[in-house]
């Protein structure tokens, strides 16, 4: 360090010192004295010929100086030394028997203030404590005198605290603080373990737990090891707080024991953790051993030999007695079996021998290994091998359809088998066989197969058939199947069937109570395959009324699951339901279609899902349908009918709609679709049209009514009645009946005219109908029964007339009366006197007008006679009175004659 | 001599043959167990050599097995001042139990020894060198389990001074390397052998 005075006694000197050394001291001076020459020699003007005398006046000068100038430099450097200490010195410091407390433990804390400060701020200033900033409360222990405070914290709670010594001026000054820590002195290290590592590099790795109490403050662990063989100790030091910690190789001493415990320690106390004992080799944790092969032992049946090796890194134990446990299971099966087996002793040079496996059957098989008590290895990969075949045993279950056609008298037998639980097939290749013979042989096979079912044809008498399992080395004991038919009897009902997962489903039944059930069997196959191999079954006894069948079922694929009792002499019928593993929507929304629609009301329908899209089982329909305006309405089908009617459908109004289809699972809507109402439906105009009709037709009868029952004054009013003398002539005829009935026309009775009127024509009448009225015109009683109902007489069309006829009936009865016992008379008339229509002459062919052949005086009947008969009337004068324009008549014919 | 002087000299002689032919076993177990397990310790020893050796030696020509190309180093092991192994007989009365356990710890020791002045020169030498020292403990308490007596190894001549240059710490480490699998090859033959010598009861040291 080194600075420059200022300038005093000495100016062109200036005064250097060094506070480290005097080397530093004369090194500065020299440069002062170098300094100097720069000042004053110029000045002097003497430069080279005085260099001499002025360098030994200068070296004098120097050593002259030298000893005043260490003298002053000494002093002003002590000066400026307790100078510098005043200012740097604190203000105040706090002393504190331990900056690190037990935690709730009293702390005590002294302030003491300095002279200088307490000059500055008052011999009488006050003091006061603060933790962490809040004001500590005076207390009786604390004390106050000449600058010195004293505090006592009785419990100190904090983990960290800064206790700060203040006096109280404006503002209050913090004079002096301290950092106090509190905790608790660590606990012992608990559960020390070590673990070897064999692979290289090979290391020793302890791990520890903490104590559970929490110090608050930093624990330091230390690991110390001591190898009892070689008197080594060792300590190793991992990080502060680190529970771990990994001894190289050089730390430890393979087959030696050693004692490892660790030690705890902080700024309050240490603890040591329980002792460990271990062998390194002991605690370690080998890598997977490998099994090399694993094959049939030689001429031991049910035995499989492994051979087997430790790792690469721990192969050098290979005359060392280890601890193996294996693991089997058969090649198929999913898990291993049951508690590994565990085998003591065992090295790795000799192979290891499982016996009591079944025959003939794939193993697969897995190790681990360990040294005396150290941790077990992980598990080798697992190696498969097969054990020596022998003959299959036991017997097997079986399950028969039959099918066919009684007349033919031949069975198609379907007939299905599975092992037994007893049955063993002891080898990797076994075939079946049936046969109608008991005895293995060629004649009476009926099929061999390595699948589990067979096909084929017996004639209806066979009662029994034999099924045996075959291998390489021999068969199976026959196993005895008895043919039963089918019976017509249901021994169940309200089945059903729950899956479980995908592997299994619980099926249950109701046991209906008929004797002679021995048994049921359970049967399902996939729905949609044809495939008849697929089908499996599973008994059960008499008993049960729920079975769990397990096997793989595909998700969502339809299973059909029958149950059959079994009587003592044939297979009842089934109950069968379809079940799924697992379900999810269908994949598909069939289309709505309209199939009515009437009012406000609309029948929707759909087809049926394909099987292979449902997904799962069909729970609802349901359809949603809305207007424009109004709420969406929600209307379920039935799954079975797969129709539904919408009803109170506004007309002329858009429906939107869409079918929702759910399974048991989840739900898959269709798409939208519109439908409108029509005002007119066909079955509403239908309806309107038959409403018309009838309302038409009544409107017509009751005219016709009306004007029937008004004729005679309508026609009256509109067609008055005048009368043709010329051309009208009465004429009487009698009907065959009346002549055959009165034989003795000869004397007919008098004949009254009580009613005049005119024939009411129809309007036109065809051809057919002549010739149907000329077949018939024998029955004259028609005739009068059309004259007295209904006055139609044939021959006559109103536009061709040229004549009105007229009818005269003389009726000594009504025609309302019952027919009088001899018959009535019946007079025609016919006027030609134009009424409305042209005058043309008209001649009935039945009957002839006696005014138009010339014969006007006499009066013809009707008749099939066709011949006059002239009347001679006795009252014919009478007649003639009522008639002047015919009188008149007549007279003039008289008079011209 | 008669008959019962020749019966008596007969059995003397026969029964000294069958005690002589029996053989009695004195190896304590404690000795068995640990030359069973000095036993797999140079088994480690012989597996982990080459890796070894191939992690320290990078000099071309240097290599474990024998090979034409392996240059001659009699003169280099001559002035680098490598001791032998020692030599490891089969066990006879000549060379008894006592000598080649002797045998064993001092060539442990000396490769112990070998090793740690060499792997202060190279690394990957430190994993064999604690085997070596687990070897000699056990063959250490082969010798406290049968009482033996100890021989003193052969001091290394400053070894350390003479590895001047990278190839003679390369010649160096193979050379002792080399010596020591032969001599891990000879103490798997020792071991072997003693841990089933059986000395004769009549001939017993």
């Amino acid at each position: 360090m080194a600075a420059i005075l200022p300038q005093a006694a000495h100016p062109p000197i200036a005064l250097c010192w060094a506070d480290e050394s005097s080397l530093s001291f004369w090194v500065c001076c020299s440069c002062c004295v170098r300094r100097s020459r720069a000042v004053a020699c110029p000045r002097s003007g003497i430069r080279s010929s005085a260099n001499s005398k002025l360098l030994c006046l200068c070296n004098g000068f120097i050593i002259m100086i030298s000893a005043w100038v260490s003298v002053i430099v000494m002093l002003v450097v002590l000066v400026n030394e307790v100078k510098n200490e005043d200012v740097r010195r604190p203000c105040a410091h706090i002393q504190t028997p331990s900056s690190v407390v037990a935690l709730g433990s009293p702390v005590t804390a002294t302030c003491v203030i300095s002279d200088n400060c307490l000059q500055a701020i008052g011999q009488a200033v006050r003091v006061e404590w603060r933790l962490d900033g809040r004001l500590l409360p005076s207390s009786p222990a604390a004390n106050q005198s000449d600058g010195v405070s004293e505090v006592v914290i009785p419990s100190f709670n904090h983990t960290r605290a800064v206790l700060t010594c203040c006096v109280q001026t404006s503002p209050a000054q913090v004079v002096g603080g301290v950092e106090i820590r509190a905790g608790y002195p660590p606990e012992a290290p608990q559960n020390l373990s070590c673990q070897t590592n064999l692979t290289s590099p090979e290391t020793l790795t302890c791990s520890w737990a903490a104590g559970q109490q929490n110090t608050h403050l930093p624990t330091k662990y230390t690991l110390h090891t001591e190898i009892w063989d070689t008197n080594a100790n060792f300590t190793y030091k991992p990080p502060t707080d680190v529970h771990h910690f990994t001894i190289p190789r050089s730390g430890f001493v393979l087959y030696s024991d050693m004692k490892i415990y660790v030690r705890a320690s902080n700024e309050l106390g240490e603890a040591t953790s329980e002792p460990v004992v271990i062998e390194p080799i002991s605690a370690a944790k080998f890598d997977p051993p490998s099994i090399l092969k694993a094959e049939a032992a030689p001429k031991r049946s049910g035995c499989l030999r492994l051979s087997w090796s430790l790792s690469q890194h721990q192969v050098w134990m290979l005359g060392f007695h280890l601890n193996l446990e294996v693991q089997l299971k058969t090649a198929e099966s999913l898990q291993w079996s049951g508690q590994p087996i565990l085998l003591s002793r065992v090295k790795q040079t000799r192979p290891l021998d499982q016996c009591r496996l079944l025959h003939g059957t794939r193993y697969c098989a897995q190790i681990r290994v360990r040294y005396q008590q150290s941790p077990w290895s992980e598990w080798s990969s697992s190696q498969c091998g097969v054990t020596l075949e022998t003959a299959p045993t036991g017997r097997l279950d079986w399950w028969m359809k039959l099918s066919g056609d009684p007349m033919r008298k031949q069975l198609n037998v379907h007939l299905f088998w599975k092992p037994s639980k007893q049955f063993r097939a002891n080898s990797q290749n076994v075939s079946y066989i049936v046969s109608v013979q008991k005895a293995l042989g060629e004649r009476g096979k009926q099929c061999a197969t390595t699948g589990s079912y067979c096909t084929f044809q017996l004639p209806g008498r066979a009662k029994r058939v034999y099924l045996s399992a075959v291998n390489a080395v021999g068969k199976s004991p026959p196993t005895e199947v008895r043919i039963h038919k089918h019976k017509a009897l249901t021994g169940i009902s309200d089945i059903s069937a729950v899956s479980q997962d995908d592997t299994a489903f619980l099926v249950q039944w109701k046991n209906m109570d008929i004797s002679g059930v021995i048994g049921y069997v359970v049967e399902w196959k996939p729905l949609l395959t044809e495939d008849v191999s697929l089908t499996k079954f599973e008994m059960a006894d008499r008993n049960q009324s729920s079975l769990i069948i397990t096997g793989s079922f595909e998700p969502y694929k339809p299973y059909g699951i029958s149950v059959y009792p079994r009587f003592k002499d044939g297979i009842g019928l089934p109950q069968t339901v379809n079940a799924y593993s697992r379900q999810k929507a269908p994949s598909m929304v069939p289309k709505i279609q309209i199939k009515k629609m009437w009012h406000s009301c609309i029948e929707l329908s759909w087809d049926e899902i394909p099987l292979e899209q449902r997904n799962g089982i069909i729970q609802s329909y349901k359809v949603f349908y809305w207007d424009q305006k109004g709420p969406i309405n929600v209307v379920n089908a039935d799954p079975q009918e797969r129709r539904v009617i919408l009803k109170d459908l506004k007309a002329v109004t858009v429906y939107d709609a869409f079918m929702m289809v759910s399974t048991a699972s989840r739900s898959l809507n269709g798409s939208r679709i519109q439908i409108e109402i029509e005002p007119f439906d066909a079955v509403t105009i239908v309806m309107i049209l038959i409403a018309s009709g009838v309302g038409l037709s009544l409107l017509i009868i009751l005219t016709v009514l009306t004007c029937f029952s008004n004729h005679k004054r309508l026609k009256g009013q509109l067609w008055p009645i005048v009368p043709d003398p010329a051309n009208s002539s009465i004429k009487r005829w009698t009907s065959e009946t009346s002549q055959y009935i009165h034989p003795d026309s000869d004397k007919p009775n008098p004949v009254y005219l009580s009613h005049l009127s005119f024939l009411d024509l129809p309007m036109k009448l065809n051809k057919e109908e002549d010739d149907h009225w000329l077949s018939s015109t024998e029955d004259t009683s028609d005739l009068g029964e059309s004259i007295c109902g209904s006055p139609f007489i044939p021959g006559y069309t109103g536009s061709n007339s040229d004549s009105v006829p007229y009818a005269t009936v003389m009726f000594s009865d009504p025609c309302s009366s019952p027919p009088p016992k001899e018959p009535n008379v019946y007079l025609r008339s016919e006027s030609t006197q134009p009424l409305l229509e042209t005058e043309e002459s008209f001649s009935p062919e039945y009957y002839q007008n006696m005014a138009t052949d010339g014969t006007p005086r006499e009066q013809c009947f009707f008749g099939p006679g066709h011949e006059c008969v002239v009347e001679e009337g006795v009252d014919q004068v009478i007649i003639w009175d009522d008639f002047p324009f015919l009188r008149a008549l007549a007279m003039n014919d008289t008079q011209n004659d | 001599m008669d008959s019962w002087t020749v019966l008596a000299l007969l059995y003397y002689f026969l029964f000294a043959v069958l005690v002589e032919s029996v053989p009695v076993s004195h190896t304590p177990p404690e000795f068995r167990e640990a030359a069973e397990r000095a036993k797999t310790l140079v088994e480690k020893i012989l597996r982990d050599l080459p890796a070894a050796h191939a992690a320290a030696i990078t000099t071309e020509g240097l290599t474990l097995d024998p090979s034409p190309q392996n240059p001659n180093l009699q003169m280099m092991v001559t002035s680098l001042g490598i001791p032998p192994a020692p030599i490891l007989k089969p066990l006879s009365e000549r060379f008894t139990k006592d000598m080649c356990v002797s045998r064993m710890s001092v060539g442990c020791l000396l490769y112990q020894g070998l090793l740690g002045v060499l792997s202060d020169r190279l690394g990957g030498l430190t994993n064999l060198r604690a085997d070596l020292r687990d070897l000699l403990t056990h063959i250490n308490k082969m010798k406290e389990a049968a009482q033996l007596s100890a021989e003193s190894p052969e001091q290394l001549q400053d070894l350390a001074s003479r590895l001047t240059g990278h190839y003679e710490v390369q010649v160096a480490v193979h050379v002792t390397l080399t010596q020591l699998r032969s001599f891990c090859h000879d103490l798997i033959r020792s071991l072997r052998a003693i841990a089933t010598y059986r000395r004769r009861a009549a001939g017993a040291p």
